[in-house]
């Protein structure tokens, strides 16, 4: 019995001592094609010289960004979380506050190689909390303007509109009530509103759109978020904005049935329309409000996550996948693949050189708005606990004005109420739980 | 005497364990976390007595949640208890075609609920719906059926009658194939018409059938979730949140565990005393033969 013992942990040595590949699991929510995509990417760092035996990358599906969010929690409280989880933009600072995660700047600091510098600036900003960066931004994306351009001919109608009074003018233009056309659509995403007041440079969050300090309060009131709210309102009452409701397929059905001549929407979906549309297909940036306020669209999107339960030779692995997965060639094939952008400078720039965006004129128009974008908090976006809940009131509060429940200033007030409660409510137990956590942690 | 309790004890036990373990062992800890306050990704649990439930009874969009779960029931429970015994009594009557049409209301009963949701969500859409589509054919504008807060929850309501009713009339057909010739034959030669037959021959022997059927209808309305997440997520403007509903975007969207699980408490309470009032009232009513 004892030899049998002694042989059983010999060879459970033995297997140890020959360096066992080391597994990461890596946690995604792409889906379709894009998940595809993703799992070619990884199979190129996997099949690497460098990786062959040493390190393996397992891609593990877990569904939409809020039940991939879910499972990790989940995960987390029973310990037992993968390396690596790509989360959606708006988790950021739920996901910095779960004390779960590593910071990547952390990494970075320690590698001059990290290609930081060739980070497009909107990008890094975006996943970046006091001047550090948490994740690797991934899947970025931002709203631009499709647009109809064989029914612009029919209305005589010249260029995309620039400013929110062109939009109102030409999507009444574009609006038959006979056969039923209308001039513009939209998803009822809490997303176009944020958009839309950033566009015009105000802040969505206080202290400076939680970018300074922890945000205390959302302003779904402003003067910006009033004329984001006039402007839908507007069309919807009047007969131009055909409002289909949540999700995003409605809406870009409408627009590729013809029956809206314009559609906001992600550049992410930029060759899937351009491939299924049977008319011309435009783009255009998203329309201001024509001032002269800095202002610019937020970087919408996903980024990766290193989570910190693993021994650190691991999590050294997954940093140098993450690397890799900011890598040129990673970064090009992502973008040529998809439509989300790259989130490199010099990917942009060779694509350009070699005609890339001359064959691919829509696919330029949200690199362009994402340059032209100020460098200010407002283009930054709101970090906030509590996003994914505040945007559920605030789709409520549009979805009351929208179908004439309630005034507009009266459904923001509520909803910026229950929000302001809800982020109160979250900041408190974060505090309460670092607290706790530095009087109970025993050393780093 | 005793071993014949030990023996008692023994065969229920395969059943009572993993029913403690799985069931009643989770719904103690949901009891216990809806008096507490955790941070998102904490296990730790802070003591904060009632506070949730006192929440809870002052947070105007719950009392919503219960109106619009309530709305729910009535439109989804009568209806498919109503059509069910339509149905089964015109397939009890009729001369042929019962099994394949109890079979053809069976079916939707088969299918899972999210895709029987994302039928629904494709017969719905606003643009390329074949439910507008038909609508247009005949000249009327159909709603934007699961986008205006006045039609989602009927929407909604449509597509869990569409597919729980058939469970109803197979129940209602059992029963009435329990209801004795003779008593019809007695009534007619009585002189007794059809309706007068139905109000007082089938449906004084068709009572626990139809109690059993409104109970299970009732409790599923109150837990139904798949359908409404599929097509509404909860909106437009609160109109299909119901009180299951919350509770899940509370807990797994919103991560405040304590409140969702005072909202479990409360929906425990209140599928509980639901059943107890159909039971009292069915006293009444009811005629177990």
């Amino acid at each position: 019995m004892g030899r049998l013992l002694l042989a059983v942990a010999l060879i459970f040595l033995s297997g140890r001592a020959a360096a066992a590949p080391i597994a990461l699991q890596f946690w995604h929510s792409m889906s379709g094609e894009k998940g595809e995509l993703l799992a070619s990417v990884v199979d190129r760092f996997n099949a690497a010289p460098e990786n062959a035996g040493k390190v393996r990358v397992e891609l593990q599906f877990i569904g939409t960004y809020e039940e991939g969010l879910n499972k990790l929690r989940t995960a987390l409280l029973a310990g037992r979380g993968p390396h690596l989880v790509q989360i959606t933009d708006i988790g950021t600072q739920a996901m910095a506050d779960s004390g779960a995660i590593v910071p990547l700047q952390d990494y970075i600091d320690r590698d001059p190689s990290f290609p930081i510098r060739e980070i497009l600036l909107p990008i890094r900003r975006y996943y970046e909390i006091g001047g550090r960066l948490y994740s690797l931004p991934f899947a970025s994306s931002g709203p631009i303007l499709y647009y109809n351009a064989d029914a612009f001919a029919a209305a005589a109608i010249k260029s995309a509109p620039r400013t929110f009074a062109q939009l109102r003018d030409d999507a009444r233009r574009l609006t038959d009530p006979a056969r039923r056309l209308t001039g513009v659509t939209w998803p009822l995403h809490s997303w176009f509103f944020e958009e839309l007041i950033a566009r015009q440079g105000a802040l969505l969050a206080d202290h400076e759109n939680g970018r300074a300090d922890r945000a205390t309060s959302v302003d779904l009131v402003s003067p910006a978020a009033r004329a984001a709210v006039a402007l839908w309102a507007g069309m919807v009452q009047d007969g131009s904005f055909a409002n289909v409701g949540r999700g995003w397929d409605p809406a870009e059905q409408n627009f590729l049935s013809g029956r809206s001549a314009m559609l906001l929407t992600s550049t992410s979906d930029v060759f899937e329309i351009q491939k299924k549309a049977s008319f011309r297909v435009r783009t255009a940036p998203l329309p201001g409000d024509g001032s002269n306020v800095p202002g610019g669209t937020i970087v919408g999107g996903n980024s990766l996550w290193i989570l910190k339960d693993k021994p650190a030779d691991e999590r050294a692995a997954a940093y140098r996948f993450l690397k890799f997965m900011a890598s040129k060639e990673s970064q090009r094939a992502w973008h040529v693949g998809t439509g989300y952008f790259p989130i490199r400078a010099d990917v942009i720039a060779n694509l350009e050189k070699e005609g890339f965006y001359a064959r691919n004129p829509a696919a330029k128009t949200a690199i362009d708005q994402l340059r032209a974008a100020a460098d200010v908090p407002a283009a930054r976006g709101a970090l906030l606990g509590t996003f994914a809940q505040t945007r559920e009131y605030i789709e409520s509060a549009l979805e009351l004005i929208l179908a004439g429940y309630q005034t507009p200033d009266a459904a923001m007030a509520w909803a910026q109420s229950r929000a302001d409660d809800a982020l109160s409510r979250y900041n408190r137990a974060v505090a309460a739980e670092s607290s706790q956590a530095a009087s109970g942690s025993k050393g780093p | 005497m005793r071993s014949s309790r030990a023996l008692a004890w023994a065969l229920v036990l395969p059943a009572l364990l993993p029913l403690a373990l799985f069931v009643a062992l989770p719904a103690l800890q949901s009891l216990w976390l809806s008096l507490h306050e955790t941070a998102p990704f904490s296990s730790r649990a802070v003591w904060v007595g009632l506070e949730n439930y006192r929440l809870l009874a002052a947070s105007p969009e719950y009392w919503l949640c219960a109106r619009a779960t309530a709305l729910f029931a009535v439109e989804t429970a009568l209806p498919s208890i109503l059509l069910a015994l339509a149905v089964a009594l015109a397939l009890d009557e009729g001369p042929y075609g019962r099994d394949f049409f109890r079979t053809a209301f069976l079916l939707p009963v088969s299918i899972s609920s999210a895709m029987a949701a994302m039928l629904w969500l494709f017969l719905y859409n606003p643009t390329a719906g074949y439910l507008n589509y038909a609508l247009g054919r005949v000249g009327i504008v159909g709603p934007n059926w699961l986008g205006d807060p006045r039609w989602a929850l009927p929407a909604v309501a449509i597509a869990t009658v569409w597919k729980e009713m058939g469970f109803n009339v197979i129940f209602l057909l059992a029963g009435l194939s329990g209801v004795p010739r003779e008593l019809h034959e007695a009534a007619a030669l009585d002189g007794a018409g059809y309706l007068s037959r139905l109000r007082h021959v089938t449906l004084p022997i068709l009572s626990p059938t139809l109690l059993f059927v409104a109970v299970v209808s009732t409790i599923n309305s109150l837990q139904s979730f798949g359908q409404i997440y599929i097509l509404t997520d909860g909106g437009p403007a609160g109109r299909t949140d119901t009180l299951v509903f919350n509770l899940y975007r509370d807990a797994f969207v919103n991560f405040r565990s304590g409140y969702a699980s005072a909202q479990a408490v409360v929906l425990f309470v209140l599928i509980l005393g639901a059943t107890a009032l159909q039971f009292r009232l069915a006293r009444k009513s009811v005629h177990y033969g």
